[in-house]
């Protein structure tokens, strides 16, 4: 075997680890708001009866999409519901490796209590700390109260005090697109924090401000706020802003950005971007990187999709050779209410691909992984 | 509308230059290079801390590249015109450099050659040539060359043996050491 490629078969628990987030393909294609089949402000996680109702009528099995196919009954003031993944496949970087990991073991709670409070507990299995395994293979990754003006209602004010993700840009399921993973959202950066939000058809808001864990060894280290809203110009077209500060003890950053929707109606076809521009500071020195994802997606017959994905992501603007591209193909198909198969490839470059003087640039990376995604 | 601010991301990611002017220190290192790219998640986080190494603060950068040495500042072992011969640049450089069935790093996504050519300065210091023709190389690895609580607070640099200050670099030159120095002692 030549030495420069290693082909290994490997078990790399959570290096790709993940969670379920609402998809961000349904929002103006099938509905306005994310509150419109979530009971959380920012979608994923628990459906709501309209967004077990969608998923029924949308996949090409449909079946009785409430937890375990309704056949345990829960109390009224109760949901409860539960993500599980796998995955399995290719990564290249640029060794190659053939990979299988569980991505997600979440359990959710949603318990409604009086004066519109209702109470959120997602618990489940998480990366453990080296050294630490004992105490962090299982976690809450979330767990908040919310107030909401509406009983039970998808519109008007809600305050959130907790921890969870801020709201903050579009918020793709994918934690490896780079919006999210060099855009503020990386993955397992849920922390504690106040919320603020209003969602109605038209526009929405989100205000959060934030603080580094105290409790956990975390994967973000800064505390701040975050400001994200958009504006649907019509029913079919939406703008978006978005602005955040951070800081820690080694750096702040400030990032602002654009997020923009449009959604065609008859191919079925959806465009989404999301671009932004950040300013890190690290103590007397100051750069600045540029994110950004465009997306298109078709949305197909029996419950399938399919996104491409064009993400562009700059260390350090004024340093030629830092940045990468990525293409993103990814297929999901929904074959029961409960059961969701997705593909998901990507090749991605660094300095597009070239060597233009040197050796600037670097290796190209790629993975394809199959997964399976479970909902309870 | 999104075609445009595309375009226009993609433009403006081409107007860098080569003239790399990025502070050669740990808090940089760490913050904007590794944090990023090896600190993730499920990896060197301090969430995760995979292998027992920290890369997402300055606090866990420093220990990973002293207490595991990855980068070895010592005479025996540190030769500041090859700092590729480090053991943290083995790793962003290689396939499976230590026959361990895995490596190059990061797992998930290459880094970027420049990035690795800025550690490999910092880990090397900024040359100067002096009256005499010869280069010397000061402030190696700059905020992570000396643990100041490990060793009695004494390093080598180049067969020096030096005091480390608060900040993890060296501050007073002890003594020259008549034959090697490791692990913070003369030998």
């Amino acid at each position: 075997m030549k030495r420069a490629v290693v082909l290994a078969v490997i078990v790399l628990a959570g290096m790709f680890g993940g969670r379920a987030l609402a998809y961000p393909q349904f929002q103006l294609s099938r509905d306005q708001t994310c509150t419109s089949c979530h009971l959380s402000p920012e979608g994923g996680d628990l459906l709501s009866e309209n967004g077990g109702v969608f998923v029924q009528n949308m996949a090409t099995f449909g079946q009785a999409p409430e937890f375990f196919y309704n056949k345990v009954p829960l109390p009224s003031w109760l949901t409860v519901g539960g993500d599980f993944r796998g995955a399995l496949g290719y990564v290249r970087a640029p060794q190659q490796y053939l990979v299988g990991f569980p991505m997600q073991l979440d359990l959710y709670v949603a318990a409604k209590l009086p004066a519109h409070l209702r109470f959120h507990l997602t618990g489940g299995y998480r990366p453990p700390e080296t050294g630490n395994e004992a105490a962090t293979y299982f976690w809450s990754r979330e767990h908040y109260l919310m107030w909401s003006q509406q009983e039970d209602g998808t519109e008007g004010l809600f305050v959130r005090v907790g921890r969870f993700m801020p709201i903050f840009g579009l918020r793709y399921a994918e934690h490896p697109t780079y919006t999210r993973r060099y855009g503020g959202t990386a993955l397992y950066t849920e922390t504690y924090g106040l919320a603020v939000e209003y969602i109605n058809p038209q526009y929405e808001v989100h205000a959060t401000g934030f603080i580094k864990d105290p409790l956990i060894d975390p994967v973000a280290h800064d505390s701040g706020g975050a400001l994200y809203a958009e504006y649907r110009v019509v029913p079919h077209a939406q703008v978006g802003a978005e602005a955040m500060y951070t800081k820690s003890d080694d750096d702040w950053k400030l990032r602002g950005g654009v997020t923009a929707k449009y959604y065609l109606s008859g191919p079925d076809l959806l465009f989404m971007f999301e671009g932004q521009v950040v300013n890190q500071h690290i103590e007397s020195f100051g750069l600045t990187q540029l994110v950004g994802e465009l997306t298109a997606t078709k949305l197909l017959p029996g419950g399938m999709w399919l996104d491409i994905g064009l993400g562009h992501f700059d260390e350090n603007i004024r340093i030629k050779g830092l940045d990468r591209d990525s293409l993103d193909v990814n297929f999901h198909w929904l074959t029961t209410s409960h059961l969701e198969l997705f593909l998901t490839t990507r090749v991605e470059l660094i300095n597009q691909g070239r060597t233009l003087q040197t050796d600037l640039g670097g290796p190209t990376g790629a993975f394809a992984l199959a997964q399976a995604h479970y909902r309870l | 509308m999104a075609r445009i601010a595309w375009t226009a991301l993609v433009f403006a990611s081409a107007c860098g230059s080569i003239d790399d002017n990025r502070p050669l220190d740990a808090t940089y290192v760490t913050e904007a290079v590794l944090a990023p790219s090896c600190g993730t998640a499920e990896c060197h986080s301090t969430f995760t801390q995979k292998k027992a190494l920290v890369f997402d603060t300055l606090v866990g950068m420093r220990a990973a590249m002293l207490s595991d040495t990855l980068i070895s500042l010592d005479s025996t072992q540190f030769d500041p015109t090859a700092p590729e011969g480090s053991v943290l640049i083995a790793w962003l450089t290689k396939t499976d450099p230590f026959n361990k069935g895995t490596g190059r790093m990061p797992l998930d996504a290459p880094l970027p050659n420049e990035d690795i050519h800025f550690i490999e300065k910092w880990i090397q210091g900024v040359p100067q040539r002096l009256d005499d023709g010869t280069v010397t190389y000061p402030a190696p690895a700059k905020g992570a060359q000396c643990d100041p609580d490990q060793n009695q607070g004494l390093s080598c640099i180049n067969k020096d043996l030096y005091q480390c200050g608060a900040d993890w670099n060296v501050t007073t030159k002890i003594q020259t050491c008549p034959g090697d120095c490791s692990a913070g002692a003369c030998r």
